[in-house]
Formats: C-alpha cells, structure tokens, sequence
C-alpha cells in the first residue's frame, strides 16, 4: 500500500504546489503551562502574548520558526 | 528522474498505537523501530519504481536522540539523516529536492481520534498557529519545504492525519495505515 502510493506520488510533482504562507509570517505558540512560556521567552525573537502563550516574526517561515528550534 | 527528500516520524507508522512504542524508554519501541523501518522501506522502494533519482529520509522522531530506524534492516537505495544534536531537523534539505515525502506523520494536538495527536511534545505545546492558522507538524514541515519550493507529495499516518494533510497540502497521495477510535485504540490496521 505505501509503496504503490509512493510510487504514484511521483507523478504528482508538479501537480501539488508548495505549501507557501503568505509573508510576512507570525507563528503563535500557546503552550500546555505557563513555565514553559517563561522559558520561551528567554529566546531571542520570541515575544511573550499571554500567559501560555508567545509568538514569533519573520519575514518568511524559516525565519519565524527558527527561534521555535523548527528547522 | 526525481530527488526525494523524505521526512520521518513514528506515532504516525503502522501498527503503532501507544507511548510505550514512540517512547525512547518504552518496552514495545524497538518493535517499533522496526515498524518505522519496514513503512520507511516500503516508502523508498515505491520512490524508485516511480523514477526517483535520489532519496535522503531523515530520521524525525526525538526519541533515542533521533536515531529510530534499524540500520541492518534499512533499504539501501537511499542516504539517511538519523542521530543528533543536529545543527538542523531538516538537514541537508534545500532546493534541489523535487519532493517531499511525509512517512509516518500524526495528526496536530487536540484532534479527535487522531492517534497519537501531539504537535511537536506531547505534554508541553497545545496549539500552533502559523499566520492565524491552527498547524501541526504536518503543517510546519509542509511549511518549511515548501520555503524549499518542494511540493509534499506522499503522506502516510492515521486517517486523522491524512485527512489533515489533504486539506492543508492539496490533492497529496496520502495512504491510511490505521483509524483510531481514540487516541491509542484503533480500529482497523493497514
């Protein structure tokens, strides 16, 4: 089953385009307890919004995710 | 002829259903591990009877520091990512990959009867919102390839994760290995 799909894919190429948020990006996290958004906000180019939540900028995903540990 | 890049993870592989198989120190997770390798396989082998050129799988699950697949039981027509601390989760991707595969991958935290649904950590992160939109891994990563330019080809996981990832991506090639009925209880296997 997955190889058969695998194999198929292949011809989908170039018919799914790329995933592709528009710019400029802001990414928010809200996270499960408040400790872990006091220790987010230690990072550079997170930004603290609530309680459990922070948030992220960039001018294009890798940017905005990157302070996250995402890419 | 196609370069692949194929991202892995493991709540999303046939058969696996609960934390003591995705857990690092979980009594089911080598077995596991071998689940992840045979999708993995099965993944690389299709990728080349539909003309690809040249595949890198990277290795995406944190547990054992990234270092999940069974070395010996690997399929060596392609070139893995796997072990870590790693200056990047997606080394090595760039533009000159074609495609992107998702092998294995879960439905984003919260969703109903997605098998283990988590985004990210399975206890720290509730929700992440790219732009407003709710995303998960399959979201982030489909994100971060097509920065690349690469289009998300293949997703295989539960059918939460599938159907996430029809309505994000597009018209994918998705493959179902298993419904939940709730979180870690299934109802059918691939």
């Amino acid at each position: 089953m997955i190889a058969g799909a695998a194999e198929r894919s292949l011809l989908k190429i170039h018919a799914v385009k790329p995933l592709v948020f528009n710019t400029p990006i802001v990414v928010e996290v809200e996270y499960s307890h408040a400790n872990y958004a006091d220790y987010a906000s230690r990072t550079i180019g997170i930004e603290r919004v609530e309680s459990r939540t922070v948030r992220s900028r960039g001018k294009d995903v890798l940017e905005a995710f990157r302070p996250f540990g995402w890419i | 002829m196609a370069k692949i890049y194929v991202m892995t993870d493991l709540e999303g592989i046939t058969y696996v259903v609960r934390e003591e198989q995705t857990s690092g120190q979980g009594s089911e997770y080598e077995e596991a591990c071998r689940l992840l390798t045979g999708d993995v396989n099965a993944a690389i082998e299709g990728a080349l009877k539909g003309g690809a050129s040249e595949i890198v799988v990277n290795d995406l699950h944190g547990a054992r520091g990234g270092f999940n697949f069974v070395p010996d039981l690997l399929h060596e027509g392609a070139r893995y990512v796997t072990g870590g601390p790693r200056s990047s989760r997606h080394y090595g991707l760039s533009d000159g990959f074609d495609a992107a595969f998702m092998v294995g991958y879960h439905a984003m935290a919260g969703t109903r009867n997605g098998v283990l649904e988590h985004t990210m950590s399975t206890r720290v992160l509730v929700n992440v919102y790219i732009n407003g939109k709710r995303a998960g891994e399959i979201g982030i990563d489909a994100a971060i390839a097509g920065s690349y330019g690469i289009p998300v080809v293949f997703v295989s996981g539960c059918k939460r994760a599938v159907e996430e990832a029809t309505e994000l991506i597009g018209d994918v090639e998705g493959v179902v290995v298993k419904e939940g009925i709730s979180r870690n209880f299934l109802g059918q296997g691939g």
